[in-house]
């Protein structure tokens, strides 16, 4: 059965990491690969120039038997390799999690549904 | 404990919720509160954060925090639990039976938090 949360529970008391953490840890890890279009809309910034959401990161995260299973949606940057992209954005993906979560990533499925063009990287980014 | 002969000395729920908000703002990896950070509640929007429920002389305590990442989650979060242990019980003398920490968001470092600060009433899944 899907979880919505990792619970740990010692004498101390109980420590939990929501999915949406797990989800956030994955986003991040696969902006920071380079040759991955970022969302304009992250930052509140001008959505939809390269079709809204569509240009960014999107994850689904499934947590079960402590063990999650990561699906992402990118984005390449015209130029890129677009398998060596998503390599890179499974390794990150699964050691970022593993090592800041404390998790054990099953699997990570990358979907390339867009190539966009190269970005300026000064787009109403924080 | 106090002497009983110089009257009672009451503590109340509020001050155990203030220490303890205090207590995780001394945790480096904590997002939203740090000292500093504009979003660093204390009092009442420490509530949104931080709930406590003192039972005689046992206090159980949850935190709900947004984390940083790069910050390895367990640890941030172990400190954090140990940190509110003993200054609650340090200031107060009163026996915290529990820390319970729930890692309900993550941010990039710098990331502004109070933007998001209205999701933070409907107080997580909270049973």
């Amino acid at each position: 059965m899907a979880e919505k949360r990792i619970e740990i529970t010692d004498e101390t008391g109980r420590v939990t990491i929501a999915d949406e953490v797990i989800a956030s840890i994955a986003r991040i890890a696969a902006e920071r690969v380079t040759g991955i279009s970022r969302s304009a809309g992250t930052a509140g910034g001008i959505k939809g120039i390269f079709g809204g959401d569509d240009a960014g990161v999107s994850v689904k995260t499934e947590l079960a038997n402590e063990q999650a299973r990561v699906e992402l949606r990118i984005a390449v940057e015209y130029g890129y390799a677009v398998h060596a992209v998503a390599g890179s954005v499974q390794e990150n993906v699964q050691k970022d999690i593993e090592k800041l979560a404390g998790v054990t990533v099953s699997s990570v499925d990358v979907y390339v549904k867009k190539v966009v063009p190269p970005q300026t990287h000064e787009a109403g980014r924080a | 404990m106090p002497d009983a002969d110089k009257g009672n000395v009451g503590i109340s729920r509020d001050v155990v919720t203030s220490i303890a908000g205090i207590a995780i703002s001394e945790i480096d990896g904590i997002a939203n509160l740090r000292p500093g950070d504009t979003a660093f509640r204390r009092g009442e929007g420490m509530k949104r954060h931080v709930d406590t429920n003192v039972d005689g002389d046992a206090v159980t305590v949850t935190a709900r925090l947004t984390v940083i990442y790069g910050f390895p989650i367990l640890k941030v979060a172990r400190q954090v639990q140990e940190r509110i242990k003993s200054e609650i019980e340090r200031m107060t003398g009163l026996q915290v039976r529990a820390v319970n920490v729930d890692v309900q968001k993550l941010v990039r470092d710098g990331e502004r938090t109070e933007e998001k600060g209205d999701e933070w009433d409907e107080g997580g899944e909270q049973g």
